[in-house]
């Protein structure tokens, strides 16, 4: 009886860890699903923390415009901020997250005589969790750059938001383009331990 | 007695491997992805500029016709497909004082040299009060600066060759007119 009750403990064990193992951390874009991660704080086997959940993860507003009209006056703001949000559940103040961004192509889509390193990315602002801080300005580029970083908020559903200015460089040396207009996909990545 | 500890060391092996087995998923990052789209609008522009004063001169005395140059300096993009652009001259005030040439009586005449942006004008041109005359014409698809379809030079010039007639007819002095240059781009 003892033996077939360690083997049911066995067999509970080991699902527990195909869920854990296969399914991390994702987003989902419904409710996050809960989880209940044990971990003895006091054993000399305890490991590394519980994984982070993230969820709606989003970026506001969808598009955000340029409108250039004068290369000599240098450069073109956008016509908002960028706002990107998230929540994480399961969080420790211990670990850390990261907001990365990268283009889709070397060059808006209907304009290749615009690049994308004529944008710059600045960060602004960073809210929720703890010391969260911008990075450098960026230009743009088809790699993920670190736009900004902070530690999560213990607990769960804890919101975090970036917000972010770009600004489009102007140039004579660009083909004129109104219609239809020249695009660029932006793809924003977060990361949670 | 002995049987029984040996069963007790077999399960805490198998426990350690479950635990390490365990280790790497906890350890994985989680990673959320969003999406925003840049949109740019680039509008159709053309800037010149040309000296603000330009002499011709006379190189004899015989009534030989007076010569000067002029380099129009631009930069210019034009949409691309459906663009194009022109720069032109018109005389917005003819010699003065009186007794002098006459931009209106077709005295004043122009060539162009080659412009390293669109097609410079062909032929010698007839300077107009009325109407602009063309000194350069650029198509769709052009800038300033960018290579390929575009110039390499930045700003991009074309030079004009300025004729203006000589005439017993006019009194001596210093006559002037003033020259207004325009560039369009779509």
């Amino acid at each position: 009886m003892k033996q077939r009750r360690n083997r049911i403990a066995f067999t509970a064990s080991l699902l527990l860890c195909g869920s854990m193992c296969s399914g991390i951390a994702q987003v989902a874009p419904g409710p996050p699903k809960s989880r209940v991660v044990a971990r003895a704080a006091n054993s000399p086997l305890a490991g590394p923390p519980a994984a982070t959940s993230l969820a709606s993860v989003t970026a506001s507003p969808s598009t955000i415009s340029f409108t250039a009209t004068d290369p000599d006056l240098g450069s073109v703001a956008g016509s908002s901020a960028s706002t990107v949000s998230w929540t994480t559940s399961g969080g420790s103040s211990g670990s850390t997250w990261n907001l990365k961004v990268q283009a889709g192509a070397a060059s808006f889509t209907n304009c290749a005589s615009v690049p994308t390193s004529a944008v710059t990315a600045t960060c602004s602002s960073v809210t929720g969790g703890s010391s969260g801080a911008c990075s450098a300005a960026i230009t743009l580029s088809t790699s993920g750059q670190q736009v900004a970083t902070g530690h999560e908020a213990n607990g769960g559903s804890q919101p975090y938001s970036v917000k972010m200015n770009f600004t489009l460089a102007d140039s004579w040396a660009y083909i004129a383009k109104t219609s239809p207009a020249c695009t660029l996909t932006l793809t924003y990545t977060v990361t949670a331990p | 007695m002995e049987k029984v500890i040996a069963i007790q060391r077999h399960r805490r092996s198998w426990r350690a491997i479950l635990v390490l087995a365990l280790f790497p998923a906890y350890g994985a990052a989680a990673t959320g992805n969003a999406t925003q789209t840049l949109s740019a609008q680039i509008n159709a522009i053309g800037k010149l500029s040309v000296p603000a004063n330009s002499t011709v001169t006379s190189a004899g005395t015989t009534f030989t016709g007076y010569s000067g140059s002029l380099t129009v300096s631009y930069r210019a993009r034009t949409t691309a497909t459906t663009g194009s652009g022109s720069l032109t001259v018109k005389a917005s005030a003819d010699f003065s004082p009186a007794g002098g040439p006459s931009v209106a009586a077709g005295q004043l005449t122009y060539t162009c040299g080659a412009a390293t942006l669109g097609t410079a004008c062909s032929g010698m041109q007839t300077a107009s009060t009325t109407s602009q005359t063309n000194i350069a014409t650029i198509g769709s698809d052009a800038c300033t600066g960018g290579g390929g379809s575009c110039s390499t030079a930045n700003p991009n010039t074309v030079q004009t060759s300025l004729a203006l007639a000589n005439s017993p007819a006019y009194k001596t002095g210093t006559y002037s007119a003033t020259l207004t240059f325009t560039i369009s781009a779509i």
